[in-house]
């Protein structure tokens, strides 16, 4: 009796030592994922704010660059390819910000037979900006819908 | 079912809206690519992907001025299957398409 009990007991340990290990395990990995993740942000966060300066500058320069426009599209290119990577990314839901950022950078008076320049309150930069700051802001709440902050700290996402 | 990948039957680096701001503008790739399979019968792909990136203002001339000469939304979403991983893209393209064809309806073209 005493030994089935001892037994019992031995294997209620080793189920718990096996049962805490995993769940080190898991937290771990995803507190690694989530560092991944959050410097990846920050770099598609950083490729946001740059283009959102060289937007602007391009838009009130005095005449039209043709270097920053064709720079301007690749590191559009580059911002969209790196979120679609990011496996907090609800593209669907991004997608439309995606737009609305390409477009108020790139409709309009983007190309030579267009431009002119613009002043700083035109209502062009006014939409760039705010198209800046949505992106960034619906980046920021996937990441958060994809890492809360409560226990146990991540979301499995399909 | 033909294909046109723009990367390589047309540029890698497409730009501008107008045939005067550069050789790869979205007129010059309209004339030459999308004009003339919107006037076929047979369905076509058009692969986005490859290039460096494109301007909304190529895409807008490209494909919404498919319905500023007369094609319909609905004849070009029947002929064309275009592709890209950037989702967001084709999603822009459909969208020029279509608000070519309400901004004509309200006759601001």
């Amino acid at each position: 009796m005493k030994r089935a009990m001892s037994d019992t007991l031995g294997l209620v340990t080793l189920v718990l030592v096996v049962l805490g290990w995993g769940a080190t395990h898991v937290l771990s990995e995803a507190r690694e994922r989530r560092k991944d993740d959050r410097k990846r942000i920050d770099t598609s966060l950083e490729l946001l704010d740059k283009a959102q300066t060289d937007a602007v500058n391009f838009h009130t320069s005095a005449s039209f660059d043709s270097a920053l426009s064709f720079s301007l599209i690749a590191r559009l290119s580059k911002l969209e390819r790196g979120l679609a990577r990011l496996p907090l990314s609800n593209q669907d839901a991004l997608n439309a910000y995606i737009i609305r950022h390409r477009r108020a950078i790139t409709l309009e008076n983007f190309d030579a037979s267009s431009f002119k320049q613009l002043s700083p309150t035109d209502i062009l930069l006014s939409d760039i900006n705010s198209s800046t700051a949505d992106l960034e802001n619906e980046i920021e709440q996937q990441y958060v819908i994809r890492y809360p902050s409560k226990f146990p700290y991540f979301r499995l996402l399909k | 079912m033909s294909t046109i990948k723009v990367a390589t039957t047309f540029s890698r680096y497409p730009a501008g809206r107008f045939s005067q701001d550069g050789p790869f503008s979205g007129e010059a790739f309209r004339r030459k690519f999308l004009e003339p399979a919107a006037r076929g019968e047979k369905p076509v792909i058009i692969e986005l992907d490859g290039v460096r990136g494109y301007g909304s203002s190529f895409l807008e001339e490209a494909f919404g001025g498919l319905v500023r000469l007369g094609f319909k939304p609905a004849q070009l979403r029947n002929l064309f299957d275009i592709r890209s991983e950037r989702s967001s893209l084709v999603a822009e393209i459909w969208d020029y398409v279509d608000r070519a064809q309400t901004a004509d309806e309200a006759g601001d073209v």
